[in-house]
C-alpha cells in the first residue's frame, strides 16, 4: 500500500530540526533511517502530516570512543555503521554483537540507533542492551538539552520519555572493566525476525552480575535482582536450574495476560538462563 | 487532506550511472519512482512494508529496501538496479544461479542478487549457515532456498578471495 499524503522536510542541522518541530506540532513524525516509520507510513498505521528526515544531520552521524573508552553514538548511526565500527573494550563488543544480530543487513544499512530508542518497539534490540550497559540518552529540544537514563528512557509500548517537540541526539555509553563476560541471547522464529525473548547478561568482575530482558513487556525489564542472590559459580546442571527458577518467578507478574502464558515464561527463562550460561562459561 | 496541496519534492539521483531529475510526490517510494519514472521493473513489490526483499537496491553501493526508502532520501545519491549491476560477482552470480536453479519465477530474483553480491563483498568465503542467515531477508516462495544456497556458494567458489574485509563478527 502506499502511504497517505505527507509534506517532507529534510532537516540539514538539529537546529533546523526543532525548529521544524516546534512549527509543525503534533501533526509531524520524525524520520531517521526509515525502517520502522516506512512500513508503518505504507501500511497506513502512521499517517503524520509532515515528515522531518533527521538522516543527514552531520552532528547526528558521528561517533566517538574517549579515551576512558566511553562511547559516544549520534542518534543518526546506522546499526551497520556500529556492526562495523572498531569499538573498542567490552561495551564495544556488545554494541557490534547486537547491531549484527539486527533484522538484516539491507535494513540495518539505514535503521538508527535512535530511531530505534524514540520508537520503542517492545521487541527492539538496544533497549535491554542500553539498560544493561547503563547508556545515558542525550535529547535535545529548541528549549535546551537534557540527559535521560536508558532505564528511564522507554515508559511503554511505543512511548518514551521524550516529548513530540525533542530528539535523541546521542547515546552515551560507559565502558566496561576488562574482564566483563557479556552475552546477549534473542529467541527468534526466523533469522532476522522480531524477538519473542532476548536477555542480556553482564558481568564486571567483582561486581553484582546486570540481567535485563527484552521483549517480555512494554518496556526493558530489569532481572538482576532475581539472580543477584543466586552462586552463579561453578556453572552447572544446579545453578541453571536455580537461576531458571528465579527468573521464571520474577516472570509470573510480568507475563500473566494473553495467550501461552507458560510457554511465554518458559521461553523467556530459558533463553535469560542461556544469556546467564553464555555469560558464566562461555 | 487534499494531496495537491502538498509541495513536490525534486531530486536528483544518479541511477545506474545516468543523472537523472525527478519531481514527485513526497510519498513517492525509491521502489515506485524506478518503476514509473525509469521503467527499472527489476524492482519488486512484494510486500511493501520492508520484510520481503524483492525491492532491494543499491544506494550509494549498499543495499537498502527500496519500497520503505523515500524517494526524497535518495536526492544526490546513486542508484544501482539490478539492470545496472556489473562486475565479476555479479557475472559468476548470475551463472550459477542459472546452474544451480536459484530461481523458478524470478519475483524474488533481482533483490537476492542484490543482497548476495553485498554479502560476498563482505563475506567473500561465506559458509552455507552464513548465506542462510545473510540472506534470511530475502523470501522466495518457489525454490526453497536450497539452489539459491547453492547459488551463492557457487559463486563464492569462483571469486577471487579478496582482501577487502569490512569489520564486523
Amino acid at each position: 500500500m502506499k502511504p497517505a499524503p505527507f509534506t517532507y522536510h529534510a532537516a540539514h542541522t538539529a537546529d533546523e530540526a526543532l525548529t521544524l518541530l516546534d512549527r509543525l506540532g503534533e501533526d509531524a513524525r520524525v524520520m531517521a533511517g526509515g525502517q520502522s516509520l516506512g512500513p508503518m507510513l505504507n501500511l497506513r498505521a502512521a499517517r503524520p502530516t509532515h515528515v522531518v528526515d533527521i538522516s543527514r544531520i552531520p552532528a547526528l552521524r558521528q561517533w566517538r570512543q574517549s579515551a576512558d573508552g566511553t562511547l559516544h553514538v549520534g542518534a543518526a548511526v546506522s546499526h551497520a555503521e556500529i556492526e562495523d565500527a572498531p569499538l573498542a573494550g567490552r561495551s564495544g563488543e556488545l554494541l557490534r554483537r547486537v547491531a549484527s544480530g539486527i533484522a538484516y543487513r539491507s535494513v540495518r544499512n539505514r535503521g538508527t540507533i535512535g530511531g530505534s530508542l524514540a520508537h520503542a518497539d517492545p521487541a527492539a534490540d538496544w533497549p535491554p542492551t542500553l539498560c544493561a550497559l547503563g547508556a545515558q540518552v542525550h535529547v535535545a529540544s529548541s528549549a535546551g538539552e537534557r540527559t535521560i537514563a536508558m532505564r528511564d528512557f522507554v515508559q511503554g509500548c511505543f512511548e518514551t520519555a521524550i516529548s513530540s517537540d525533542e530528539i535523541v541526539t546521542s547515546v552515551e555509553v560507559p565502558s566496561l572493566p576488562g574482564g566483563t563476560r557479556w552475552s546477549a541471547t534473542k529467541h527468534t522464529t526466523h533469522h532476522g525476525g522480531f524477538a519473542a525473548a532476548i536477555a542480556i547478561c553482564v558481568m564486571p568482575p567483582g561486581q553484582p552480575a546486570v540481567l535485563w530482558l527484552g521483549a517480555v513487556g512494554e518496556r526493558p525489564l530489569d532481572l538482576s535482582g532475581a539472580i543477584g542472590s543466586l552462586s552463579l559459580h561453578p556453572w552447572g546442571t544446579e545453578a541453571r536450574a536455580a537461576a531458571y527458577a528465579a527468573i521464571g518467578s520474577a516472570l509470573e507478574p510480568v507475563v500473566e495476560d494473553g495467550e501461552h502464558v507458560r510457554y511465554r515464561r518458559h521461553l523467556h527463562a530459558v533463553n535469560a538462563a542461556d544469556a546467564i550460561e553464555k555469560a558464566v562459561a562461555p | 487532506m487534499n494531496g495537491s496541496d502538498i509541495p513536490p519534492v525534486t531530486m536528483s539521483l544518479i541511477v545506474n550511472g545516468e543523472l537523472r531529475r525527478f519531481e514527485a510526490e513526497p510519498r513517492t517510494s525509491l521502489a515506485d519512482l524506478l518503476r514509473d519514472e525509469m521503467m527499472l521493473t527489476s524492482v519488486h513489490l512484494g510486500c511493501e512494508h520492508g520484510v520481503c526483499g524483492a525491492c532491494t537496491v543499491l544506494m550509494d553501493d549498499i543495499p537498502v529496501r527500496a519500497c520503505i526508502t523515500l524517494a526524497a532520501v535518495a536526492d544526490g545519491r546513486a542508484i544501482t538496479t539490478t539492470e545496472g549491476l556489473a562486475g565479476a560477482a555479479i557475472d559468476c552470480l548470475r551463472e550459477a544461479f542459472t546452474a544451480e536453479h536459484g530461481l523458478q519465477c524470478g519475483f524474488c530474483t533481482p533483490g537476492m542478487i542484490v543482497a548476495a553480491a553485498d554479502l560476498l563483498k563482505r563475506k567473500p568465503r561465506p559458509t552455507d549457515a552464513e548465506i542462510r542467515q545473510e540472506m534470511s531477508g530475502n523470501l522466495c516462495r518457489c525454490t526453497g532456498y536450497v539452489g539459491i544456497v547453492k547459488a551463492i556458494a557457487r559463486a563464492a567458489s569462483k571469486l577471487p578471495d579478496t582482501t577487502e574485509t569490512r569489520r564486523g563478527e
